[in-house]
């Protein structure tokens, strides 16, 4: 480099190196603190440990006596009042079985019903167009993956030459 | 005081420090942003070695400008051709009329509105300031960048190579016509007076 080029990089040197020197810092706006704080409060948040469910043995032994009590009551409890609770269920659903049973064959037909009106339009209208419907979506998804691998190749081709 | 008030103490002390130096390397408030939290969320989880530590303002500048280079070389090279491949190719004169296209379209960089050709007699040291960081700003990458770790971050011509991963040549070239770029806004703004 010839001194001359010296001396103009050096002046170059100066006049921006000492402008960009009294630049002052740019400040931070007001919402960076509180998007900090938030984003460390969600961190805790997901770190904290879970609630620690202890298993039966290891509960104390009065917890442990007392839960069988428990469960011992419901049992009693549920066995003498069985027969009073199916003279109330019975109570409730005045339907004899007959009756259960005839709304269970009526129910069955209406669903056949259904199911051949629905076969009647699979014939009718849809098996017709399956063909071409099918034709058409595979010619999109040979398209789509065209356009893809063109733009790919713009993209990186792009980078790479730059 | 608890842990977390020490920490936003500790935040409120260097937020301009670090969000400067991001803001500087990156020429994008937003991204930013982003970064100087995700820098303050790793000094977190050391807050206890480096909360009181005389070393805490040289850890945080080292992470954030090491946030800053790894921001840049994974998500903006996918995109350089969209702008800066345009930018690119231009030769230092036509880059001083980009330079100059950009800071009159995008004053929002600098915060402040720069008319080309303004004729206002009174530009005050601050405008003058403003029109430089924008100017800064508005620099491609591949200048902006090592302009910005040689003169606000001390890093040696060979320090700035080792980190950018390129030539030491190339950091010299790239700074030299950052350094031209800046000289063509500076002289048009004072010429614009």
């Amino acid at each position: 480099m010839q001194p001359d080029d010296l001396k103009d990089f050096d002046e170059l040197d100066n006049l921006v190196g000492g402008a960009l020197e009294r630049l002052p810092p740019p400040r931070a706006p007001r919402s960076l603190l509180p998007r900090v704080m938030a984003a460390l409060e969600a961190n805790q948040a997901a770190h904290r440990p879970a609630p620690r469910v202890r298993p039966w043995l290891a509960w104390p032994l009065a917890w442990q006596v007392a839960s069988v009590a428990v469960v011992m009551a419901m049992s009693i409890g549920v066995w003498r009042l069985w027969p009073h609770t199916v003279s109330l269920v019975a109570w409730f659903t005045p339907l004899s079985v007959a009756e259960v049973s005839t709304e269970l064959t009526s129910a069955g037909n209406t669903a056949a019903a259904v199911v051949g009106a629905a076969r009647t339009v699979w014939h009718a209208l849809v098996q017709p167009l399956v063909f071409y419907m099918l034709a058409l979506v595979l010619a999109m998804c040979a398209a789509c993956a065209a356009f893809g691998a063109a733009l790919g190749r713009v993209v990186f081709e792009g980078v790479a030459q730059s | 005081m608890t842990d977390t008030a020490r920490f936003e103490a500790f935040v409120r002390e260097y937020e301009d420090m670090v969000y400067g130096t991001a803001v500087r390397l990156l020429a994008n408030p937003s991204e930013a942003e982003d970064i100087a939290q995700t820098a303050f969320l790793k000094a977190f989880e050391r807050f206890d070695t480096i909360g009181a530590s005389p070393a805490a303002a040289g850890w945080l500048k080292t992470v954030t400008t090491n946030l800053c280079l790894n921001h840049l070389s994974r998500y903006r090279s996918r995109w350089r051709f969209f702008s800066e491949l345009q930018a690119a190719g231009m030769d230092d004169a036509a880059q001083g009329d980009h330079i100059d296209s950009l800071l009159a379209r995008g004053s929002a960089r600098a915060g402040t509105s720069v008319a080309a050709g303004s004729r206002d007699d009174a530009l005050t040291a601050a405008e003058r300031q403003e029109h430089l960081e924008g100017a800064l700003r508005a620099l491609p990458d591949h200048q902006r960048v090592p302009l910005v770790l040689f003169h606000f971050e001390d890093k040696s011509y060979l320090e700035i190579a080792a980190l950018l991963d390129v030539t030491l040549a190339k950091v010299k070239t790239d700074i030299h016509r950052g350094r031209e770029a800046l000289k063509q806004a500076l002289v048009s703004h004072h010429a614009a007076r």
